[in-house]
């Protein structure tokens, strides 16, 4: 017999909720149902284990659609050369905001700096999330052709750095595999749907390149941790990206921005575009 | 077994644990202002910044017609954040959980922050209040849980703004939050559907880390026992305008526009492109010399009417029944039962019993009427007749007008009065019955509630209508606008601009001074609209052309009413033109 975390969440529904503190109402419970379920039946054979695409309970894969809402400035149009607004920046990484130079980045081939993995998703773009296999999802961007390889079974980078680097993913989830407010909150207030598990992705490995299309740099050194999630509202369905870009090099301290996308019902907006190497703004005045 | 064997170890571990789906505790921008919109959320953002917002053709309106002046105005210049801003602005967040003090449960998240007003989250599965309730910069918020997300629903917001550049948010707006924990970061999704302003939905996120730093911020110290320092607010003289002035610009004068695109380089038409300004597809055509435009508002739907009679206590003894007519305001007390207004005589059976219901019965001593017209004055026969005869108290005019039109009121005594006011003192409390004039009508009343700090206003606000002038009946805008400023005179905001002396309309819901000082800003300004038209020689027909009410039909445009947007124009201009 296995003991679902939904039969918990009952199991402690059903607890009393006046005076008695939790905690003993736990124990107790907890003491009277190991007799009865302790014991596995002859025979049981325990569920082997899911991959990640089957113990998915978010599912995030689809076209969506950047919605830029914020930095519209700074996102939409390039700034000026050297503008690293918001950005916290250290001395050298302003040294070499100021120096940026994008005929050099086209010379050089690297046209592309402005869509590694750690300022891809800050792009006005679309993206095609699906799952390459049962282990591994893709995330694909019009905006720069782009793909980025989301490994749930983390294997060994590969040794030469990339724009999108190596990208270990992880589905987040309550602790202990059921909710906690089966025991600690109001049992009415027990989730309404399945829980919603999230996925971190940690992306290291990454070709040095830029947080914004005006040069802002970050370094080979970059760690990018993001945290995707889902919400269904306004007859919408909208996908968050909280990202976490630390950056020895260039950064004071941590970078971290969200970004929301909305889901489109097809790719027929899909407009695949090579990665484009801004113009510099003049400056901008009064400021 | 491993999953029961982790039982009780949770269960010692509780406060722990729960923290993953606990968000209790103090949470902070990173970089104090975020890594977003610095220079928008620090020293704000520019006039003429409404890339990126959904906003259609009435939003930009009323962004294109914002002055920077208006935080000036004494009854703005406490003006809060507002809850669709309040976690983008430069503030620490304070999340705690409230208990119930005998069931012991969470009936409520509070979320404190330096934006300047607590927020509480009601999480009891109470409703929303009625659509006659008072509104406020915070709304009213519901949350539950769904998985490890906490979803916040919010109603009864003020007029509000998404950047502080103007850009609106109106009363009908209803915001949903989505609060979600990973590791030490707290995302919080704001959802914003305004069918007045909006085209589509407005989406926000914002991040927040924990413990940062250490509160105080900003250099204000905050406990929880004082409240943030931004509380204390208090409006001073800051400008020689004279009384009633509401600075705003003039559709097309706004030169900070133009000021804008030059500095960031953009067309002119990209600023008003609305909602298509949010997707990707729009970087591309910045270079084009024309481009989209921002679609004109849909028709906004009416509010759900009530179905018969409600009440809503207002204060210890001061009640309000809509749905009988005009708005009926019931005073009770130990010598009896004094009411403003009486409804339309087709209602006033229900009226009677549901004043029995809040009363008993005591007798209805008194009945002021604010103004002759039916809806006001047709269930003074029957309500004056309960018990003992009413004494019915109105200006002369209203007699007068109810003579005219041989109203059944007509042929009871009245005790009307001839100068600027009337007192009298009833159930512990001074009652002043203040002459407005030629505002709705020619014989308008306010009466002000000194002890229960509260004012009728009668005719003069219609909260889901622009103010019914009725010329024919000496109303005039003159008089609309002196008679709003009178009552903004006698209210007073309890804190940040909002509750204390409560407004009583004619119509519609309940008001505080902010949301009276947003009917008075609306009428001036369309007075000015309107002005201006007149002295530019411009006709009554290219002045509606130019659609003067477009950035407030939304709210006050009762859809189905026979007192329109175009109609109020007509009138105003019909005036303005008399008096030049």
């Amino acid at each position: 017999m296995r003991t679902s975390r939904l039969s918990l969440q009952r199991l402690f529904a059903a607890a009393p909720r006046c005076a008695a503190p939790r905690a003993i109402a736990c124990a107790l419970l907890a003491l009277a149902g190991s007799a009865a379920l302790a014991q596995p039946p002859p025979g049981f054979q325990p569920p082997p284990p899911q991959s990640p695409r089957e113990a998915a309970q978010v599912d995030i894969t689809g076209y969506w659609v950047a919605l830029v809402t914020e930095d519209w400035l700074w996102r939409m149009v390039a700034a000026p050369k050297g503008d690293v607004t918001s950005i916290p920046v250290n001395p050298r990484g302003r040294q070499a905001a100021n120096q940026w130079d994008p005929q050099q980045d086209v010379a050089s081939g690297e046209q592309c700096r402005a869509y590694g993995a750690a300022g891809l998703m800050r792009l006005p773009l679309r993206l095609h999330i699906t799952w390459q296999d049962d282990s591994t999802l893709l995330i694909e961007s019009d905006a720069g052709e782009q793909r980025r390889v989301l490994q749930f079974a983390p294997g060994a980078a590969t040794a030469d750095a990339s724009w999108q680097g190596h990208s270990v993913a992880a589905w987040t989830r309550a602790v202990g595999g059921f909710d906690m407010r089966a025991i600690f909150g109001d049992p009415k207030d027990l989730p309404r749907g399945p829980l919603k598990a999230g996925l971190k992705v940690v992306t290291d490995h990454l070709r040095p390149g830029y947080l914004r299309l005006n040069g802002v740099p970050y370094s080979a050194e970059t760690r990018l941790t993001e945290y995707f999630s889902r919400i269904s509202a306004a007859g919408n369905d909208y996908l968050t990206v909280l990202s976490v870009v630390n950056d020895p090099v260039y950064l004071n301290g941590a970078f971290v921005t969200s970004s929301q996308f909305k889901r489109e019902p097809d790719g027929a907006r899909w407009n695949p575009q090579p990665c484009i190497t801004a113009t510099p703004a003049a400056p901008r005045g009064g400021e | 077994m491993k999953t029961l064997t982790l039982i009780p170890v949770a269960c010692l571990l509780g406060s722990a644990v729960f923290g993953q789906v606990d968000f209790s505790g103090e949470w902070d921008h990173p970089g104090m202002f975020g890594h977003e919109d610095v220079t928008d959320r620090g020293a704000g953002p520019e006039i003429g910044d409404y890339m990126g917002l959904p906003l259609n053709a009435a939003g930009l309106r009323k962004a294109e017609s914002y002055s920077g002046s208006w935080l000036g105005v004494p009854e703005h210049q406490c003006t809060p954040h507002p809850a669709a801003y309040q976690t983008w602005g430069p503030n620490t967040l304070v999340v705690s959980k409230r208990y119930h003090p005998v069931q012991r449960v969470v009936e409520a998240i509070t979320l404190d922050g330096t934006f300047g007003l607590d927020r509480i989250v009601w999480m009891d599965g109470r409703p929303h209040p009625p659509a006659t309730a008072l509104h406020s910069f915070s709304g009213f918020s519901t949350g539950h849980w769904e998985g490890d997300t906490l979803v916040v629903e919010t109603s009864h917001l003020k007029m509000g703004w998404l950047r502080r550049n103007g850009t609106p948010t109106s009363e009908r707006a209803r915001m949903t939050e989505y609060y979600q924990r990973f590791d030490n970061y707290l995302l919080v999704t704001t959802i914003l559907e305004d069918p007045v302003y909006l085209s589509e939905p407005f989406v926000r996120t914002t991040e927040y880390e924990m413990n940062v730093r250490p509160v105080p911020v900003l250099g204000y110290p905050f406990t929880r026992n004082d409240g943030p320092t931004f509380y204390r607010c208090f409006p001073g003289e800051e400008t020689t305008a004279e009384k009633g002035y509401v600075p705003h610009f003039l559709p097309g004068t706004n030169f900070l526009l133009d000021e804008f695109a030059d500095k960031y380089d953009l067309p002119r038409w990209a600023m008003a492109a609305g909602s298509v300004s949010m997707y990707p597809e729009f970087a591309r055509t910045l270079s084009d010399t024309a481009g989209a435009s921002a679609a004109m508002p849909a028709p906004v739907p009416p509010l759900p009417a009530s179905e018969g009679l409600q009440s809503l206590q207002v204060r210890d003894r001061l009640w309000l029944i809509t749905g009988a007519g005009a708005n009926i305001t019931v005073q009770v007390g130990d010598e009896g039962v004094l009411l403003v207004d009486s409804g339309s005589a087709a209602n006033a059976e229900a009226v009677r019993a549901e004043i029995r219901r809040i009363a008993g019965n005591k007798p209805v001593r008194y009945i002021i009427n604010t103004n002759w017209q039916e809806a006001h004055t047709g269930g003074n026969v029957l309500l004056s007749d309960e018990g003992q005869r009413a004494a019915i108290l109105a200006h002369e005019n209203v007699g007068l007008r109810l003579a005219e039109a041989e109203s059944p009121a007509s042929a009871l005594v009245m005790d009307t009065y001839y100068g600027d006011n009337k007192t009298l003192y009833f159930n512990g409390e001074a009652i002043e019955i203040i002459k407005v004039p030629n505002a709705h009508t020619d014989g308008d009343s306010l009466v002000f509630f000194r002890g229960s700090d509260v004012v009728v206003a009668g005719g003069v606000i219609d909260t889901a209508s622009f103010p019914r002038i009725d010329s024919g009946q000496g109303g005039s805008i003159r008089g609309e606008l002196a008679a709003l400023n009178r009552i903004l005179d006698i209210t007073v905001a309890e804190t940040r601009g909002q509750g204390g002396t409560l407004v009583i309309p004619g119509h519609g819901r309940l008001y505080d001074e902010a949301d009276v000082a947003e009917y008075r800003d609306m009428v001036t300004i369309i007075r000015d609209r309107v002005q201006s038209a007149l002295d530019s020689s411009t006709s009554l027909a290219d002045l509606q052309a130019a659609q003067p009410v477009l950035d407030y039909a939304g709210v006050f445009g009762a859809p189905g009413s026979d007192w329109t947007g175009e109609r109020f124009v007509e009138v105003v201009f019909e005036q303005l033109a008399d008096a030049e």
